[in-house]
């Protein structure tokens, strides 16, 4: 079939149907129509059809402008299979039908922070909200810290090491949440991560995402008697930084009375991917894994603060490579 | 000039129509020629003209700076071990 017929062929008022748009309050459309139609791989009347079925825009200077979570969850659902979030999210969970031996053995990474203040009042402190491997037996070589500056940005450098070990729930209860959860049918998309804190609003749109997932699965930990809290970490391998993927998960004390480690939605995001995934989904559910790093930031916080009194939030960017 | 070079220059060009050449020095990370997303297509590219798969975890993206890194990284003798 030749790309024009398959592009014909593509239902996107289905697609358009089958997801959620990102509520205005949340939206940020900064991708053009030219974005839009490199990354969904479709063509001008192909665009006007989603618009016509739905995707919000903005009109600024007679070009139409797009939230680049709308995007990204239109190309995952569409099905053509060669849109630019399908090839991102087919090659970045490649690992996740390879053996798990892989993931469960010791794994170094470079891994670099820098925070940028971009609206800094001044000299004042830096918080990183560190890696915090130590309690999964990592371990975390610091080089450079960042010391309070009156420079409106600085950077973090550390070698960290990870690890992986095969832990399962064994708590029939938090077994039994996750088996709820899972079998809730909630959709995986893309959503910009203020809303993701909203996970009430995430949920009620039947959709979920790792730090919705996560804070709605520690309150219910919780509800059921456990010591719960969702954690912000870095998933590593996302490559080199091209591809910006929050990770959250939910650290639990289990019956045993072991910290384990819950991603609940990276499981559903691999099972989407691929079916051959069952390993890795099993892995989500109490175990770690080598290519997270935990950090100390609860599940809906920022990384990173300048206590300079601004009150627009630091950017924070990391590059983590894999050492070679 | 490869044919596999030749053929890494043409996705560039396709995706930027503003642009009528590409010096072997360009950064094609820092001048955008390849933006994040478009980066997970090229790596597709690089991957059908060597035959190799690449591990998006070993990634360095000094590695795919310059159009002589590329060269250097993935079409030389040294590159195809």
């Amino acid at each position: 079939m030749s790309l024009q017929a398959a592009s014909a062929s593509t239902h996107w008022e289905k697609v358009a149907e089958s997801i959620e748009f990102v509520p205005a309050e949340y939206s940020h459309k900064t991708q053009p129509d030219t974005a839009a139609r490199e990354m969904l791989r479709c063509d001008q009347t192909e665009l006007d059809r989603l618009v016509d079925a739905g995707l919000p825009f903005e009109d600024r200077a007679g070009v139409r402008h797009f939230d680049v979570n709308d995007l990204y969850n239109l190309g995952m659902y569409s099905g053509k299979g060669n849109t630019q979030p399908e090839l991102a999210f087919r090659m970045l969970f490649r690992f996740a039908t390879k053996s798990m031996d892989d993931l469960l053995r010791d794994k170094t990474w470079d891994f670099r922070v820098r925070m940028d203040c971009v609206d800094c009042r001044g000299e004042a402190p830096w918080r990183l909200e560190a890696p915090d491997v130590e309690r999964f037996g990592g371990r975390v070589v610091v080089h450079q810290v960042i010391e309070p500056s009156a420079a409106s940005s600085g950077e973090y450098s550390a070698t960290v090491t990870t690890t992986g070990a095969r832990t399962p729930l064994v708590a029939p209860r938090l077994r039994s949440l996750v088996r709820d959860y899972l079998d809730a049918g909630y959709r995986w998309q893309m959503v910009p991560i203020a809303m993701q804190a909203d996970q009430e609003l995430v949920h009620k749109l039947g959709a979920t995402s790792c730090i919705a997932a996560s804070l709605l699965l520690a309150q219910q930990f919780r509800a059921a008697g456990y010591a719960a809290e969702a954690k912000r970490g870095w998933f590593c391998g996302v490559l080199g930084g091209a591809l910006d993927l929050p990770h959250a998960c939910v650290e639990v004390t289990d019956d045993d009375g072991s910290v384990k480690t819950v991603d609940i939605a990276k499981a559903q995001l691999a099972a989407r991917l691929s079916s051959d995934t069952g390993d890795f989904q099993d892995l989500c559910q109490g175990s770690t894994y080598n290519k997270v790093i935990p950090s100390t930031a609860s599940g809906n916080a920022s990384f990173g603060y300048h206590d300079c009194g601004s009150p627009v939030p630091v950017q924070v960017r990391a590059d983590i490579r894999s050492t070679r | 000039m490869t044919d596999q070079l030749r053929a890494v220059r043409e996705f560039i060009l396709e995706r930027n129509s503003t642009m009528d050449t590409v010096s072997d020095d360009l950064d094609l990370i820092d001048s955008r020629a390849i933006n994040s997303l478009a980066f997970v297509e090229f790596i597709f590219l690089l991957e059908e003209l060597t035959g190799d798969s690449i591990d998006p975890e070993d990634l360095d993206l000094d590695d795919f700076r310059t159009l002589k890194a590329i060269e250097a990284r993935f079409f030389t003798q040294e590159a195809v071990r």
